[in-house]
């Protein structure tokens, strides 16, 4: 009974964190689920590397030792070593953050802008919603790389500017499905109803609209990070993103790539965290959706 | 109460047309209507009358290619010409909608509880007392276990359920003027005679005026006071219930009345229809807007656009014949 009473309390608790500005409460009872618990600890372990990446690695990792170069796993090289003989464990460490950095901060953005664009483009005036439509598809139109080398030819390399351009080519998909989304709600009768006791239309938008719609936004932005990650590295091998010697998850596959015949542990050591952070990742959006959504939290 | 002070909402020759693409659609002609404090009055009408673009113009929410032109008076003053502020307290307060389709009224991801405890966000109540008052109205609709509905949400209820949430909802406020618009189209025929029973106590207890737009007129029959008979969107017909339902002047009201299949005696494989189309709104012929579909039309009904003749206080007809076909 006492179990029936609490469960109780908790939803009614989950009802009122319903709205954006209460994620931090949502992302407590995140642990309540068995898969969410799973997801935000591999999650929170990744940042933590991110963090801490460059005092936990065991060598220097641009310490080139070309004696042993693609060397399998040993008690010196936990994870083996590239091309150069430099250490991929310390490699894959330090990379972390130049990776998890640029994923997240431009997934971040790019949502972030996807979600006011679209809720203009989807809310607001019809004219705004064309200019706005056209913005997308010309922006969506570009080619990532080439798109890429331009910006870069223009700016010079750096991780911000890989940010920007992965902000630039990725916010249209969030815009168009924010703003579809947002079309459909917008002629219910809840809206309507808000209309005519007079809320505005930003309050409208953000508080009625938003948190109807951005369960979806959480799956689909978790599934960007491998996709973020991949862009990243493919200007890197360019040298156009992260310059060498310094290391990202990205360069580390790209090296390993070129000598997966000699060796594969270079594509097995960039490639596990990057499926890690990508399933972790997606379990603590579905998560965050599910309990966002009243119709799949109950269900659990 | 406030509502002795309410004196009403008088509708005064409203036009609604939108602008669209193949043309001006003129959806509304010079609608009078007057709802009279207290009273239940109902709007019956065919699909594409102009029962919505009304009750949108009178909640300022009619869309942006429509231009509206006459007067819409709540308390005597101008609806239409009211700043948004005005407005702002009007609606909610002393207006309020039950809407048509109880599957969208409410939002999905709030709780029931939440949003009936938000909406008294004019009341200056604490959060406990809103909680009660809201949890009094559940009850008061006849929902069951009005505490535990509390921190359910949309989709946990039935339809019959959320427009009875609905209806708590809107009169909560206890406003002056409740627009039901078509509210049981969206339940089954069992629910609706509950609906109907509920607005009909909730009404005499609250003692607000209720405008109810439906195209059913059992319902209208059962709950109004007066009611407004829309043609192709003109006042075809106004009077009491008594008078509309048993001594019906139009020739449309009482084809409308003849096709009602709750009114038909005998047992028949075929359903009596009105023949012919709702006339194109994009062009208005000069004559009477029915006489294409109507089985009386004369020569005189063709040239010319029959006034609204005022025949007593609130009984109006507009019908050339409607005098012969009254003797008849």
């Amino acid at each position: 009974m006492a179990a029936v009473v609490s469960w109780r309390f908790e939803t009614s608790r989950v009802g009122i964190s319903g709205t954006l500005g209460r994620i931090p409460a949502a992302l407590r009872l995140v642990t309540r689920s068995r898969l969410g618990a799973f997801g935000l600890m591999i999650v929170v372990a990744f940042i933590l590397i991110g963090i801490f990446g460059a005092w936990l690695a065991p060598h220097d990792p641009n310490a080139i030792n070309v004696r042993a170069r693609l060397a399998p796993p040993s008690w010196t090289n936990l994870l083996g070593t590239d091309q150069l003989g430099r250490d991929i464990l310390s490699r894959v460490l330090v990379g972390t953050r130049v990776s998890l950095l640029v994923a997240l901060s431009s997934i971040l953005l790019a949502a972030a802008l996807g979600i006011l664009m679209g809720l203009a483009s989807g809310y607001g005036p019809r004219w705004l919603d064309r200019i706005l439509i056209a913005i997308f598809d010309t922006v969506r139109s570009f080619p990532t790389l080439m798109f890429g080398i331009a910006v870069i030819a223009l700016f010079g390399p750096s991780i911000w500017t890989v940010i920007a351009i992965i902000v630039t080519t990725t916010f249209p998909i969030y815009a168009r499905i924010v703003r579809t989304q947002t079309m459909a709600i917008k002629n219910t009768e809840f809206i309507l109803a808000e209309r005519s006791i007079g809320a505005s239309p930003v309050r409208i938008a953000f508080v009625h609209v938003l948190p109807n719609i951005v369960g979806q936004l959480f799956i689909l932005a978790s599934m960007d990070v491998p996709v973020v990650i991949m862009i990243e590295s493919g200007l890197s091998f360019l040298g156009l993103g992260i310059r060498p010697p310094n290391a990202s998850w990205g360069t580390i596959l790209n090296d390993g790539y070129a000598f997966v015949r000699n060796s594969p542990w270079p594509v097995i050591a960039g490639g596990v965290p990057l499926i890690l952070t990508t399933i972790g990742f997606t379990f603590l959006g579905e998560t965050l959706r599910d309990l966002l959504d009243p119709k799949l939290r109950n269900e659990r | 109460m406030t509502g002795n002070a309410f004196k009403g909402l008088n509708v005064r020759g409203l036009s609604v047309d939108y602008q669209t693409a193949s043309g001006k659609v003129h959806a509304l002609r010079n609608v009078d209507l007057d709802v009279p404090a207290g009273a239940v009055v109902g709007i019956v009408g065919e699909s594409g009358c102009g029962k919505s673009s009304l009750i949108s113009s009178i909640i300022g929410q009619a869309p942006d290619n429509a231009q509206i032109s006459g007067r819409i008076d709540f308390n005597h003053q101008s609806l239409l010409e009211l700043p948004p502020d005005r407005m702002r307290d009007l609606m909610g307060q002393r207006i309020s909608v039950v809407f048509q389709d109880p599957m969208t009224s409410l939002n999905p991801i709030r709780s029931i509880g939440r949003q009936m405890i938000d909406i008294q966000y004019r009341t200056g109540r604490g959060r406990a007392e809103k909680r009660e008052y809201a949890i009094e109205m559940l009850k008061k609709v006849g929902v069951s276990d009005p505490a535990d509905r509390m921190n359910q949400y949309a989709f946990q209820l039935s339809g019959g359920m959320r427009q009875r949430v609905s209806i708590a909802m809107a009169l909560m406020a206890r406003p002056d003027l409740l627009i039901a618009d078509e509210p049981t189209t969206a339940l089954d025929t069992t629910l609706e005679v509950q609906i109907i029973r509920l607005l009909k106590e909730l009404q005499k207890e609250i003692g607000c005026s209720i405008l109810l737009v439906s195209h059913h007129l059992g319902m209208i029959a059962e709950l109004c006071d007066y009611v407004v008979v829309l043609y192709a969107g003109e006042v075809a017909e106004a009077g009491t219930v008594r008078d509309i339902f048993h001594h019906s002047l139009h020739p449309y009201t009482r084809r409308l009345l003849e096709c009602d299949p709750g009114l038909i005696e005998k047992v028949t494989r075929r359903l009596p229809t009105i023949a012919g189309e709702i006339p194109n709104l994009l062009q208005i012929s000069p004559g009477c807007i029915f006489a294409p579909r109507c089985d009386c039309a004369q020569q005189a009904c063709l040239a010319r656009r029959p006034p609204l003749l005022q025949l007593g206080p609130g009984r109006r007809v507009a019908c050339h014949r409607a005098a012969e076909l009254d003797a008849a």
